[in-house]
C-alpha cells in the first residue's frame, strides 16, 4: 500500500513537472494565438483602439489596415465563440493591466448571443493564463471547467489534447506553428474560399436574454467609466444574416435601440451589396482575408467621413 | 456509464469504498444495487428488462429442477430470452430489409436503440438454464446471488461471459481487504485505458473518416485504416476486457482472461483459441456442441463448424457485411481443417502462417468495419486492383502529423507489451522489479493521461 502511495506521488509530480515545462513554452510563443492571449492577460499595453468579440471580430478587422489608414495604434481582443459575458471578461482582463483605450469596436449580432452552451470554445488553449490568479478570477467563474483545471492537475493534463501539447513542443524546439504567421495584432488572416451547401439554418430565432442584456449594460457601463468611446458594429454575414435567423431585423432594430438609450453608435453592415459574394466568406459567418480588407478599408472610410 | 467517463472515476471509488466497509453478508446486495446503478445510467427502462429476464431464467432454472417438464421450461427460458434478443437486435434489420425490399419509406425504427450488452447478459443467463438442464448444477442459489451473477457490473455490458462455476462460488465466499491483488489489478486498469483511451480511441480519428467516406481515399490510405481497424478492435474490445477483470479484481473476483495476443497466431484456428475467449467457447459449449459437434459424421461435422460461424456473424450484427465476415471466416476455417488432414507433416515456418493470418484478419475485417455493402465492395474492388494508387495525400490532411506519431508509438509500445507477454523477453530480476516496472507503469499512467482520448467514445462491442 506504501509503494502505490508512493507511485501516485511521483506520478503526481511527473503530472506537476509536465505541466510546468508546457505551460512555459506555450507562453513562450513571440507570436500565434498564445502570444496574442499574452499581450491581453499578462503584458502592459497602450493601445487606443480595440476591437472587441467573437471569432467574427478575430477574422473581419483587419488591424494591419486599420492602423495604416487612419494611423491607429489598434488591437483586436476577440475570441473564437465569445458570448457578451466572454467579451466582457476578456475587456476586463485587458484593462487591468492596459491603458484604457480610447474606442473600443464591439462586433456584436445575433451570433454573440447565447444560442450555444456560455462555455469557453477550445478552454484547453487558455490553460496557461488561469495560472494567474487575476485571469482565473476572471474567466473562470463564467465556465466551470476552469475551476476543475485549476485545482485537478490530472483533469487539466487530460483535456489539453495532442495538438495542444504538439504546439508546446513545438515552441520548445524553437518552431512555429502552421497558424502563428497568421496573426497580426489579434487579427487572424483566413485565405479559405466559402465552399458549396455550407449552409444550415441551425437557429430560427435569435433573442437578447436577460443575462445577455445584464452583460451588455455592464459593458457599456465599464466603458463609460473608464472613458471609453463604445462602438457597437454589425460586420458581413453572408446573405445578410437572413439566411440564419427569421428575426434577423427585428435584432438589428433591437441594437439600434439599445445604442439609442446607452447614446452610443450603432453600425450595421450585415447586408452591404458584397454580402452576397461567396469568395469573400469562408463560410456563412466569416469573411476571409479578401473580405476582410475590403471590410476594413470600407469601415475606415466611415469612420473618416464622421 | 462508460468506464472511460468522468462519472465512473468516482462511481468506482465510492463502490469500492462501500464495499469494503459494508459487512460481508451485506456486500453482494451492495454489489447488486451498484451494478444496477452502472446499468441505469445507460438507460432506465432497459434496467426493468434485465431484471426481469434474469428473474425469470432464475425461476425456469428452479423449475427445471424441481418438474418433470424439464424441457418446457428450458424451451421458455430460451424463447423468453432469444425472443427479447430477436425483438431488439433482429428485428429492425428485418424490417429494413422488407422495408427497403418493397421501397416503402417508413423509418420510424431508425432511431430504435438495442439495449447496452444485451447478448452478454442474455447468452450469460442462457449457459445457466441451460447447464441446470444438463445437470451440471443445482439451482441452489438465493435470487439476489442469481441476479448479481448476472449483472456483476464490470462484465455485464461487453464481456467477459462468465460461467456460473466460475463467478457463483466466488461470490459466495467472504473475501478480506488483504487479500487484494493491488499489482494486477492496477496493471490491467491501466493496460485496459492505455489499450482504449490512447490506442484505440486515437486510431478512431483515423479508421472512421476513412471507413466513412471510402471514396474519397486512395488504395494503400484504405490499407492503413484497415489495418488500424484490426489494431483498433483488438485494443478496444480487449481493453474493456483489462479494465474489467481488473476492476473485478478490487473484489477480490476473478474473471477469466478473455484475448490472448491474437494477432500473434499463426493460423485461424490458434486465432479463435486467443480472440475474444469467452464468446467462442460460449459458442462451442452451447451451439457447436448443441448441433452435434464432429459426432454426426465430416460432413455434418463441417457445416456444423461453418452454421457456428455464421451464427456468431448474425450475433455480431443483424448486418450482411457481418454475414460476409462471417463466410470468409467460415471457409477459411474449413479449408485449415482440410488442409491440416491432408499435410499433417508439413509444418510451414511460422512467419508464414503469422503473415497468411495478419492479411486474412485485415481483409476479413474489412467487411466488419464496412458500412454498407457497396462501401464494402468499393474498398475491395480499390485493393485488388492493378492499379494500386499509393497517395497518402488525403491522410495527412485529415489528422495533425503529432496525432500519427502518437498512434505509431502507442502501437509500439502495445506491440512491446504483447511481445514480452508472448516470448517473455525482459528476464525477471530485482532492477525490473524494484526500478523498471514502477517507472514504466508510472510512465504508462502519464501517457493515458497526456494523450488519451477523453471524448468517452463507447467501446465497440457495446452494440454487440
Amino acid at each position: 500500500m506504501k509503494r502505490i502511495i508512493l507511485y501516485i506521488l511521483i506520478f503526481l509530480g511527473l503530472l506537476y513537472a509536465f505541466k510546468y515545462f508546457h505551460y512555459k513554452n506555450l507562453l513562450s510563443a513571440k507570436i500565434g494565438f498564445y502570444d496574442k492571449y499574452n499581450t491581453i492577460f499578462n503584458k502592459t499595453n497602450n493601445f487606443d483602439v480595440l476591437f472587441l468579440g467573437s471569432s467574427r471580430a478575430q477574422m473581419h478587422y483587419n488591424t494591419k489596415l486599420a492602423d495604416s489608414i487612419l494611423n491607429f495604434n489598434s488591437f483586436n481582443v476577440s475570441y473564437n465563440g465569445a458570448n457578451i459575458e466572454q467579451a466582457f471578461n476578456l475587456l476586463k482582463c485587458y484593462l487591468r493591466k492596459s491603458k484604457a483605450p480610447k474606442t473600443i469596436f464591439y462586433e456584436i449580432d445575433y451570433h454573440v448571443l447565447k444560442y450555444h452552451e456560455d462555455k469557453w470554445m477550445d478552454f484547453q488553449n487558455l490553460f496557461p493564463f488561469i495560472e494567474n490568479n487575476d485571469t482565473y478570477n476572471a474567466i473562470g467563474k463564467s465556465d466551470n471547467r476552469f475551476i476543475y483545471a485549476k485545482n485537478c492537475i490530472v483533469y487539466s493534463i487530460a483535456n489539453l489534447g495532442i495538438k495542444n501539447i504538439s504546439t508546446g513542443f513545438q515552441y520548445f524546439f524553437n518552431k512555429n506553428i502552421k497558424s502563428d504567421s497568421l496573426y497580426y495584432k489579434g487579427y487572424f488572416k483566413n485565405n479559405l474560399q466559402l465552399s458549396q451547401n455550407v449552409f444550415s439554418n441551425e437557429f430560427k430565432y435569435q433573442w437578447f436574454n436577460l443575462k445577455d442584456r445584464a452583460f451588455l449594460d455592464s459593458l457599456i457601463y465599464c466603458c463609460k467609466t473608464n472613458n471609453i468611446k463604445l462602438n457597437l458594429i454589425t460586420s458581413p454575414i453572408f446573405g445578410g444574416g437572413k439566411l440564419d435567423v427569421l428575426n434577423h431585423t427585428q435584432i438589428i432594430s433591437q441594437l439600434k435601440n439599445i445604442a439609442l438609450t446607452n447614446k452610443i453608435t450603432y453600425r450595421n453592415f450585415s447586408s452591404l451589396k458584397f454580402c452576397n459574394q461567396r469568395n469573400l466568406f469562408i463560410d456563412q459567418h466569416h469573411m476571409n482575408d479578401k473580405g476582410a480588407n475590403l471590410f476594413t478599408e470600407f469601415l475606415c472610410k466611415e469612420l473618416k467621413k464622421n | 456509464m462508460l468506464f472511460n467517463s468522468l462519472i465512473f472515476t468516482l462511481f468506482l471509488p465510492i463502490v469500492f469504498t462501500i464495499f469494503w466497509i459494508t459487512p460481508a453478508k451485506h456486500r453482494n446486495l451492495f454489489l447488486l444495487i451498484a451494478s444496477y446503478y452502472f446499468y441505469y445510467s445507460y438507460n432506465p427502462y432497459f434496467l426493468v428488462l434485465l431484471i426481469g429476464t434474469s428473474a425469470f431464467d432464475f425461476w425456469c432454472a428452479k423449475k427445471i429442477s424441481q418438474s418433470q417438464k424439464k424441457k418446457f421450461f428450458l424451451c421458455l427460458s430460451l424463447i423468453s430470452n432469444l425472443g427479447v434478443l430477436f425483438a431488439f437486435k433482429y428485428f429492425v434489420f428485418f424490417y429494413n430489409s422488407i422495408v427497403g425490399g418493397f421501397n416503402l419509406h417508413f423509418n420510424f425504427l431508425n432511431q430504435f436503440i438495442i439495449p447496452a450488452g444485451l447478448s452478454f447478459y442474455t447468452f450469460q443467463s442462457i449457459s445457466y438454464t441451460i447447464d441446470v438442464y444438463r445437470g451440471k448444477y443445482l439451482p441452489k442459489d438465493k435470487l439476489q446471488d442469481f441476479l448479481l451473477y448476472v449483472s456483476f457490473f464490470p462484465h455485464m455490458v461487453a464481456g467477459p461471459i462468465v460461467r456460473y462455476n466460475d463467478l457463483m462460488p466466488q461470490l459466495k465466499v467472504v473475501t478480506y481487504f488483504k487479500n487484494i491483488n493491488w499489482e494486477q489489478s492496477i496493471k490491467l486498469i491501466l493496460w485496459g485505458y492505455f489499450k482504449k483511451l490512447v490506442v484505440a480511441d486515437n486510431l478512431n480519428n483515423l479508421v472512421t473518416p476513412v471507413f466513412n467516406n471510402v471514396t474519397s481515399f486512395s488504395s494503400l490510405e484504405l490499407c492503413i485504416a484497415s489495418l488500424g481497424f484490426v489494431i483498433q478492435v483488438y485494443a478496444d474490445f480487449s481493453g474493456y476486457s483489462d479494465i474489467a477483470i481488473g476492476v473485478a479484481k478490487l473484489f477480490n473476483i476473478n474473471l477469466n482472461i478473455n484475448w490472448r495476443r491474437p494477432l500473434f497466431s499463426t493460423s485461424l484456428h490458434e486465432f479463435w483459441k486467443r480472440n475474444h475467449i469467452s464468446i467462442t467457447n460460449w459458442f462451442r459449449d452451447y451451439l457447436y456442441i448443441g448441433l452435434g459437434g464432429n459426432r454426426k459424421g465430416k460432413f455434418r461435422w463441417l457445416l456444423n463448424i461453418f452454421l457456428v460461424f455464421i451464427i456468431s456473424a448474425m450475433w455480431h450484427g443483424a448486418n450482411f457485411t457481418f454475414l460476409i465476415w462471417g463466410l470468409w471466416h467460415a471457409i477459411f476455417f474449413i479449408i485449415e481443417i482440410i488442409y491440416l488432414e491432408r499435410f499433417k507433416k508439413f509444418n510451414a515456418p511460422k512467419v508464414f502462417g503469422w503473415t497468411y493470418l495478419i492479411v486474412f484478419h485485415t481483409i476479413s475485417l474489412i467487411a466488419f468495419r464496412a458500412n454498407s455493402i457497396i462501401d464494402l465492395k468499393y474498398i475491395y474492388k480499390q485493393l485488388f486492383n492493378l492499379n494500386f494508387d499509393f497517395s497518402l495525400l488525403k491522410l495527412f490532411e485529415l489528422n495533425d502529423l503529432s496525432l500519427y506519431i502518437v498512434m505509431i508509438i502507442s502501437v509500439f509500445i502495445l506491440l512491446f507489451k504483447d511481445l514480452h507477454e508472448e516470448f517473455n523477453l525482459l528476464k525477471n530480476n530485482r532492477f525490473k522489479d524494484v526500478l523498471f516496472k514502477p517507472a514504466f507503469y508510472i510512465v504508462i499512467a502519464f501517457l493515458i493521461v497526456a494523450f488519451g482520448n477523453f471524448n468517452s467514445n463507447a467501446f465497440i462491442y457495446f452494440q454487440f
